[in-house]
């Protein structure tokens, strides 16, 4: 797998090489920092252990640096970037002998191409989860705490707040599509408001 | 396999739960069966991403008027329905907090504290207790307090200099050198007592000099002018510490920043506009581009153009954390760097409160920075923001300093 995605997505004459040194590096900062959300989403899909995930992340923005002499800033970044990303995802299961997570495996390049489509619609979702974001409270509020910033898993949380650990999936689970509903349901809003405008 | 039934394994996959091969053969085959399902699969591990990602930056934004739990009656979207059951949406507001919530929050706050005391290991520890004994003392100050830039006259038309600007200026302690330009424009000294280049209709900074009053009224000790940076194209303007002015346990032979040391900054900022179309930035950055460093400010690759804090890796920006604040309004930034081995510890608090020292629960975002170590302060811009009242210290005390309160009446 990761032989044939060495040779490169696309043959591309025009490079980031024809930049300036100064242009070149503010445009993958520019670059960078608009993907790295997909990114991050990508690898964390792809190894569901959170450090795992960060680790890679780091793997992969060093690689992208190296890498990026051969970015063609014609074309969109996100795709190039997810390439070098499933590189290092192929690397990462190799380095540990350890076989890539099945359903991901199988459905990375639905996802990639997901995650493409997505970013561009990105920035409003962060904006509508921040304020739905506002709107929890209670019990939730703790579960994600414990989930997200603990980094405890359902069977870990269970004995902390008094609930099994299949009460901790199905409340994180309620919690978790109550804010996609949420998302939405401001996301319709918001477009209202910016077709008047 | 049906939608619910779909996301729920991909929640379960994301919370550590492995799946059966059956599992994941149907949970692929959904993904892949057509690229509505891939999307909303992709929205729902984003969703995981994201609340990784903000929790560990700065927790949760504190509640508003509305809420989310788990026992109200929030309808669920139809990919959902199909599951089980409503969720959580009380009708009037929760400010109640459970102590049982009170009592998670505490058991969060302490794990906190002892996971940082475990990763900043021996040192971290020492420089911790070393921290009072540091003093209250400011390292470091710059009020910008020069008499104000003089315009250029063109074609009868005041213009924005080229030269000068902060060239040269060298009041305030803690440094080795003069302020330094060394873009094609500069920033220059505003000063609300002359008149002023014509304002933009959304510039807020028309109704006076940066200053900052916390929510007790408490106000930061500023005076005199501030600084200004340019546009089209850019400034960018540097300044080198006397690092030889700061104690030996915060600095190396490379720099401010030796492991276990703590350094706090602080600086008053404000934008012209909120917004950051067409990349638009202006920053204070310590460290360097090439290697590793810390930019606070706006930063073009934050689209709201709220303010933003990011760490620099060779060259990029990493592990961006932007702030709810928009760049437009004033803000009083408050940073802490634990310096530790390994990545640094920056935590940024945006218009603390003044009386005591802020909790990191409080904080508007927190980020992990690549290894570094600085030796002065550099004002990126290309476009027009203000910046004042810079302080580098060795507490929050030294660099929040209070004036005395003001006798108001006759």
């Amino acid at each position: 797998m990761a032989s044939s995605l060495e040779s490169g997505p696309d043959s591309k004459p025009p490079s980031v090489r024809d930049l300036s040194r100064e242009d070149s590096r503010e445009l993958l900062a520019v670059n960078w920092v608009k993907a790295q959300p997909s990114l991050t989403a990508f690898l964390i899909a792809s190894t569901p252990q959170f450090s795992d995930a960060e680790d890679l992340l780091q793997e992969v923005a060093v690689e992208v640096a190296r890498r990026f002499d051969d970015y063609d800033p014609s074309r969109p970044f996100l795709p190039w970037a997810l390439w070098v990303a499933k590189i290092q995802v192929a690397n990462f299961y190799r380095a540990r002998q350890r076989n890539p997570v099945k359903f991901i495996g199988d459905s990375i390049d639905a996802l990639g191409e997901a995650c493409d489509r997505i970013q561009r619609t990105l920035s409003e979702e962060k904006w509508a989860l921040e304020k739905c974001l506002t709107s929890l409270t209670g019990r939730s509020r703790t579960l994600l705490q414990l989930r997200y910033f603990d980094d405890l898993t359902p069977q870990e949380i269970g004995p902390r707040v008094g609930m099994t650990a299949g009460a901790v999936r199905i409340a994180l689970f309620r919690t978790r599509s109550a804010l996609m509903a949420c998302v939405r349901s401001t996301l319709s809003g918001a477009s209202g408001f910016h077709e008047q405008r | 396999m049906n939608n619910a039934e779909a996301i729920e394994l991909i929640d379960a996959h994301l919370d550590r739960q492995p799946l059966t091969d059956e599992q994941s053969d149907a949970l692929t085959a959904w993904i892949t069966e057509n690229p509505r399902q891939a999307d909303e699969a992709f929205y729902r591990i984003f969703l995981h991403s994201y609340l990784r990602t903000r929790l560990q930056a700065g927790l949760l934004p504190a509640t508003s008027e509305f809420s989310i739990q788990d026992d109200s009656h929030f309808h669920l979207p139809a990919m959902l329905e199909s599951t089980s059951s409503t969720i959580d949406r009380p009708s009037l507001p929760v400010l109640r907090r459970p102590s049982s919530w009170i009592k998670n929050r505490i058991v969060i706050t302490t794990s906190l504290f002892f996971g940082i005391l475990g990763g900043l290991g021996w040192w971290g520890f020492h420089g911790l207790l070393n921290f009072g004994s540091q003093s209250d003392q400011l390292y470091a100050y710059e009020g910008f307090d020069y008499p104000g830039t003089v315009f250029p006259e063109s074609h009868g038309q005041s213009a924005w200099p080229t030269s000068g600007g902060l060239q040269g200026l060298n009041k305030g302690i803690g440094w080795s050198q003069p302020w330094q330009e060394t873009n094609s424009k500069v920033a220059v000294i505003a000063d609300y007592s002359q008149p002023a280049m014509p304002w933009l209709e959304k510039d807020m900074r028309k109704f006076g000099p940066l200053g900052y009053t916390d929510s007790l009224g408490n106000v930061l000790q500023s005076s005199g002018n501030q600084m200004r940076t340019a546009t089209s194209p850019r400034s960018i303007t540097t300044r080198l510490l006397n690092i030889a002015a700061f104690p030996g346990s915060m600095r190396s032979e490379h720099g401010l920043g030796l492991d276990g040391s703590v350094i706090w900054l602080s600086f008053l900022a404000q934008s012209s506009l909120s917004t950051a179309d067409n990349n638009r930035y202006s920053y204070l950055m310590i460290g360097t581009k090439e290697t590793s460093g810390l930019r606070i400010g706006k930063l073009g690759a934050t689209p709201s153009g709220n303010w933003t804090a990011a760490a620099l890796q060779t060259g990029a920006e990493v592990n961006l954390r932007s702030s709810p604040f928009p760049s437009g309004e004033m803000v009083f930034f408050v940073a802490r760097i634990i310096f530790r081995p390994g990545p640094e510890e920056a935590t940024v608090w945006i218009n603390p409160r003044l009386d005591t020292e802020p909790q990191v629960e409080q904080a508007s975002m927190r980020l992990p920075v690549p290894d570094f170590r600085f030796d002065g302060v550099a004002i990126h811009a290309n476009h027009s923001s203000d910046f004042d009242e810079l302080r580098i210290g060795g507490t929050f005390q030294s660099i929040a300093p209070v004036t005395e309160p003001r006798k108001y009446g006759r």
